[in-house]
């Protein structure tokens, strides 16, 4: 789990241009939308992307999106839960 | 037409040189960067910290440096109400840059992974929606696509915009990018009456100062 | 002289709409297409279409046989792209009604699009017209010489509201006499590009779309060509003629895709264009709103009328009959809105059930005939851009 948090960490600065951040900066537990990353809908999109592309897993319903990217760890949570 | 409305302020920024009211400003040297690089050290070195900077595309970084390069200030915006600010900018290429990027995400069926970050830069008016978020510009907007690298068009509509009041003063300019051949020029047009410097410039001097610089090729 | 700050209406030139032309899914003429909407027909269909999508989707696209087989008419229909074939016929059409010709030095041709020819982005296609072709401004030329153009054309290009945009401009140099007349296109097709595009932005809807409806799930695409020449002079032989009295953008400052959550861009478009239209807002007969469908969208819109006091006012969206036909869109649903003033007749707005947004909008739930003399046509698009004009008939 710890593996998959900061693997996702990298993927998200990755894909969403975060070049201020680093991965120490972002807690397994800190809120991704409204908080310090400032992540915005088009982020939002840009994770379904990137579950979908790097992880395999889908987002079917954007609506139960906000539970899933509350955090590092719910979004690794559901990964965890819905690969196989 | 219309010698009542001058340029207070322009910038451009083309083959890795930025140009400030005339003044090439004294940049690293940065020969053979590639435009994110350089267009990033141009942000880090000029400008204050804006993290959406980062998720632009090319073509709005391009735009967005040469604008806030005059705007950052706030002296112009602070003199007009925001809905009486136009913003008038001209481009060749559209936004083929980033199409290209996008479409690529999209023509492998087999690896179809369309972005949503790249498909919302696909329109050339983001640009000025860059502008206008960074500094809360509300007035006219327009984005005009020609054949040719050509000033005038923008500058016969930012004119009209003044000359009819719809605008108070316009931030206009043609931003063009396509791979690594880009070019931006951008000038604040106010009308004489609202000016109480003493530098500025008229038209026609800006006619003459971009018709010096080296023709912009495009790449196709 | 006496300064006033809104002084765009004095001593200007009045600026008439004399012709028009719509090609859309339903009909190659603007008479087929109103004779359609009367049935409350939609042009909306689910497709089967591999080359634009690789699943079904519901769109709103010309047949491309007709599309052909009328072009033919006219030009080689090898020579010209989808999209040229959709501008050139529909610009055709619309100046074979009036006596404006594109290669008088006194007429301007504008031209409104958000993607012009992006399928050429396709090898195939690529290679068979070429890559310059991609370009706008080469798109721009092919038109221009079809009709021997005297005047270099003018590209807008401005997201959803560029045929708003577009007509605003041409009204505005006519006003200053910088031209006599103008012929105003706005044209994009339905590709693979924006259809992809917009699914990604989980802005597209799995049925017909449903404007300012509870149940509201998105945009339908559609493409389409709609074309108003504006003239100094007013129609010959019409028994009404219309006046554009005004027109206004603005920018939300906002978010770049996502709505204003207050409508307050809206809203300054608006007032401008009224108070440039010498109207207010009780003298509005009709509104033809942008109803893209989608939740935000419509809800902004809702706060924007609200606040520019519309609700009362009849309105509707023609997404339901065209779906959102993107640079189209503007000149599309302003001939629509002209048509409606000219019959005196309210289009029904397709796919309401049960009103989903915050006030009390007005929507038309029934085609009916009412006395009509002024409309408000109001558009807004991605980069938070907004626009509004003001039609009047006499």
């Amino acid at each position: 789990m710890e593996d998959l948090m900061t693997t996702l960490k990298g993927q998200i600065i990755e894909q969403l241009n975060l070049e201020d951040v680093a991965v120490a900066d972002i807690g397994n537990d800190d809120l991704l939308f409204g908080g310090e990353l400032d992540l915005d809908s088009i982020d939002a999109l840009e994770l379904i992307v990137l579950l979908e592309k790097q992880h395999g897993v889908k987002v079917e319903n954007p609506k139960e999106g906000k539970e899933i990217f509350k955090s590092i760890r719910t979004l690794a949570e559901f990964i965890s839960k819905h690969q196989n | 037409m219309s010698s009542q409305n001058i340029i207070s302020n322009y910038s451009s920024i083309d083959q890795h040189q930025v140009i400030l009211n005339g003044n090439t400003l004294p940049l690293e040297d940065a020969t053979g960067q590639s435009f994110s690089n350089f267009a990033k050290s141009v942000y880090k070195g000029q400008l204050s910290k804006y993290s959406k900077f980062y998720k632009m595309d090319n073509l709005s970084k391009l735009a967005f440096l040469a604008s806030d390069l005059l705007l950052q200030d706030s002296v112009f915006t602070d003199k007009y109400p925001n809905d009486k600010i136009g913003v008038v900018l001209g481009n060749t290429s559209a936004t083929l840059d980033t199409d290209t990027t996008y479409f690529d995400s999209v023509k492998d069926r087999n690896n179809y992974f369309p972005s949503p970050a790249n498909f919302v830069y696909t329109l050339p008016n983001i640009m000025i929606g860059e502008i206008c978020i960074k500094h809360k510009i509300q007035g006219e907007n327009i984005c005009l696509v020609t054949e040719y690298n050509d000033l005038e068009p923008v500058l016969n509509y930012a004119n009209l915009l003044l000359d009819t009041n719809q605008c108070e003063a316009c931030v206009a300019g043609f931003v063009d990018l396509v791979g690594e051949q880009y070019s931006a020029t951008i000038v604040l047009i106010e009308k004489k009456s609202n000016l109480t410097e003493n530098t500025y410039f008229s038209q026609n001097q800006l006619r003459e100062l971009l018709a010096k610089r080296p023709a912009h090729k495009n790449v196709y | 002289m006496e300064t006033n700050l809104d002084n765009s209406n004095i001593n200007m030139t009045d600026v008439f709409v004399v012709a028009d032309n719509l090609i859309t899914s339903l009909g190659l003429t603007t008479k087929e297409n109103i004779d359609k909407i009367k049935q409350e027909v939609s042009g909306v269909s689910r497709h089967e279409e591999q080359s634009i999508s690789p699943t079904p989707f519901f769109g709103s696209l010309v047949d491309t046989a007709s599309l052909k087989n009328q072009f033919a008419n006219i030009g080689n229909p090898d020579q010209y792209t989808r999209l040229e074939q959709l501008f050139i016929l529909s610009i055709h059409q619309a100046l074979d009604q009036s006596s404006i010709k594109l290669s008088q030095p006194n007429t301007l041709l504008i031209l409104s699009t958000t993607k012009g020819n992006i399928d050429l982005l396709e090898e195939t296609l690529q290679e068979k017209f070429g890559k310059k072709r991609v370009f706008l401004g080469e798109m721009a030329s092919q038109i221009a010489a079809f009709f021997g153009c005297n005047r270099p054309p003018v590209i807008v290009s401005n997201a959803c509201i560029s045929g708003v945009l577009a007509q605003i401009m041409g009204a505005r140099m006519i006003q200053n006499q910088q031209v006599d007349h103008v012929v105003v296109a706005g044209a994009d097709i339905t590709s693979e590009f924006t259809v992809s595009g917009f699914q990604c932005l989980k802005a597209i809807s799995e049925d017909r779309c449903k404007p300012y409806d509870e149940n509201r799930s998105g945009i339908n695409l559609g493409e389409a060509c709609g074309t108003l020449i504006l003239s100094k002079n007013p129609a010959a032989n019409n028994k009404h003629q219309i006046k554009i009295l005004g027109g206004a953008t603005s920018n939300d400052a906002n978010h770049i895709s996502g709505p204003s959550r207050t409508g307050e861009g809206l809203y300054i478009a608006i007032e401008k264009a009224l108070k440039q239209a010498n109207k207010s807002a009780d003298q509005i007969d009709y509104l033809s709103a942008h109803g893209t469908a989608t939740l935000y969208n419509d809800e902004m819109e809702c706060k924007a009328f609200a606040h520019t006091n519309l609700l009362k006012v009849p309105v509707n969206s023609y997404k339901g009959y065209f779906g959102h036909t993107l640079g189209a869109a503007g000149t599309v649903e302003s001939i629509v809105a002209i048509n409606s003033l000219k019959e005196n007749l309210l289009f029904k707005s397709l796919g309401l059930d049960s009103l989903g947004v915050s006030q009390p909008m007005n929507v038309i739930t029934k085609t009916e005939k009412q006395p009509l003399s002024t409309c408000l046509k109001t558009a807004s698009g991605f980069g938070g851009c907004n626009a509004a004009i003001v039609f009047e008939k006499k």
